[in-house]
């Protein structure tokens, strides 16, 4: 038995239900060939290790000393207290780093996958499991850091943070909708990769990740307009202040039914040129 | 079950350089512009053929006539920008045997990345492992890194992956051969056989004699269009004729 479609046909002028009944075809038969996928993320991410003495663990490694240093610089400057402020920026940034990553890569993916496009008949889609699958694995070995945090704080998990996993899972799913929005925009305007760099490097600060919203007066007003505020919430209030936050999963819920709607249409509609956009 | 069917196919790629100039090789795809920032390359134009089972095509012309083009559109790695294409059967191309190879990986772990790509599970790609190993003749260098290999190891690695899943419908861009002398023979025999379990062939060469002896029926090709569909030695002796004055 094989996987690959033994029967297709592709008609050049494609009417708007034909293409998103392809375009969902292709999420599914991608999705189908997690092992293929799972395999090349995991094979990335050795490359990208190869002949180090600890591997992989330096993700591990990395970010326990990157949070350590932000713990002590910016738990100086604020007047919560310490314990509850190290478990605040170690998860907040934990969440950020890997929505950062959905962002940026989702942005590349495409483009970085021109050999594989141009060479195998694969469903695009594959592109995006493969850089999704790569992310979540560095959260892994980062999360671990932010497990023993949260254990060495005294923050241990109430039943708030049932409320957890499914959030992760809204997240994982804005992360693929931002793959195929942000992978087909960014292929053809090749500046949109740097202009959604530079916006990710300024949406850090303006994100309260190592500042907390009491903390900066005013300019909270404007944080009602940053995304990343509310999918960072439904992780972090439920294990730092053990409540779940009902009005952050609202926004997050309506923001990924609108992001998935425009990035499927955005997806389904481009996805036939895209071969040609190299 | 194979077969091919296409109809009124047009392929155009966008020119995004910014040139000016609308003077195109002889034979390859010609120019079209609707202004000075929309200009195209037209490489297939009006392209119609059937084939099914069992039977062989091959497709001649110059450089940049659009042979790998139709190729890849019909290996389904390039959307028609008009027209119809229908494939029925599983097809496999030997366009750039080179693609999906990954360098940093064994060439184990390759044969299992390619198995999968090819759609095969997991465990049906580890299966295979021993006898695509056994037929690139790399030993236990097979354990180690593709970039440790040979520029002919590699070669031969790849002609046996690309060549050990048999298709239905068979895709060659240009004969392929793989190595040293000893390796070639080896390599021939096996294109051959492929060849043969294949339901459908679709060859683009320029080696006329293969073509002839190869395909049944051959599309003859000029600055994307169609210049001749027939019996393999009519078409190949009338672009004899044209080429050689």
């Amino acid at each position: 038995m094989t996987l690959a479609p033994s029967q297709w046909s592709l008609s050049g002028e494609g009417r708007l239900p034909d293409l998103l009944k392809a375009g969902g075809l292709d999420v599914g038969q991608g999705f189908l060939r997690y092992e293929l996928w799972s395999s090349l993320a995991q094979d990335d991410l050795r490359q990208r290790y190869r002949r180090t003495l600890f591997g992989l663990a330096w993700l591990t490694l990395s970010y326990l000393v990157f949070i350590l240093a932000k713990i002590f610089i910016f738990g100086a400057l604020n007047p919560a207290p310490f314990a509850w402020f190290a478990a605040y920026v170690t998860v907040g940034f934990l969440i950020w780093q890997l929505l950062n990553s959905f962002v940026v890569d989702g942005c590349t993916s495409l483009i970085n996958s021109e050999t594989w496009v141009k060479g195998v008949q694969l469903p695009y889609s594959t592109y995006f499991y493969e850089s999704i699958s790569r992310d979540l694995i560095i959260f892994a070995y980062s999360a671990v850091v932010a497990g023993l945090v949260l254990l060495l704080t005294g923050y241990f998990p109430g039943w708030a943070a049932l409320s957890v996993p499914p959030a992760l899972l809204l997240i994982i799913l804005n992360g693929f909708f931002l793959h195929m929005l942000l992978g087909i925009i960014c292929l053809r305007y090749r500046d949109v990769v740097q202009i959604v760099q530079t916006a990710m490097r300024v949406l850090f600060f303006l994100t309260p990740l190592v500042w907390t919203v009491d903390q900066v007066g005013p300019i909270a007003d404007f944080l009602v307009w940053n995304p990343f505020t509310y999918l960072i919430d439904i992780v972090r209030a439920p294990l730092i202040d053990y409540r779940i936050p009902y009005t952050s999963w609202a926004v997050s819920l309506g923001m990924t039914a609108g992001l998935g709607g425009m990035s499927f249409l955005v997806f389904s509609v481009f996805r036939r040129q895209l071969a040609f956009w190299y | 079950m194979s077969s091919v069917y296409i109809k009124d196919l047009c392929v155009r790629f966008r020119v995004y350089e910014k040139t000016t100039g609308a003077v195109s090789p002889e034979g390859a795809g010609v120019f079209a512009q609707r202004d000075r920032s929309h200009r195209w390359v037209q490489a297939l134009t009006d392209i119609g053929f059937e084939l099914g089972e069992g039977q062989r095509l091959g497709i001649i012309g110059r450089n940049g006539s659009g042979k790998s083009t139709l190729l890849k559109v019909i290996a389904g790695l390039l959307p028609a920008t008009k027209g119809t294409v229908k494939i029925d059967g599983q097809v496999s191309s030997l366009i750039d045997i080179s693609h999906g190879m990954r360098i940093e990986a064994t060439g184990e772990r390759n044969i299992l990345l390619r198995g999968m790509i090819a759609g095969l599970s997991k465990r049906q790609a580890r299966e295979r492992i021993n006898d695509i190993a056994a037929f690139a003749e790399l030993g236990d260098y097979i354990k180690l890194p593709v970039r440790t290999y040979s520029s002919g190891m590699a070669m031969r690695l790849n002609f046996a992956i690309a060549t050990a899943f048999s298709p239905d419908i068979l895709i060659v861009d240009e004969w392929i051969g793989a190595g040293d002398r000893a390796f070639q023979k080896k390599a021939r025999g096996r294109m051959q056989k492929l060849i043969d379990a294949s339901g459908a062939l679709i060859l683009a060469s320029h080696d006329l004699d293969l073509v002839e002896r190869m395909a049944d029926r051959v599309l003859w090709l000029d600055a994307g269009h169609v210049t001749a569909l027939g019996p393999a030695k009519d078409v190949v002796d009338r672009y004899r004729e044209t080429v050689d004055g």
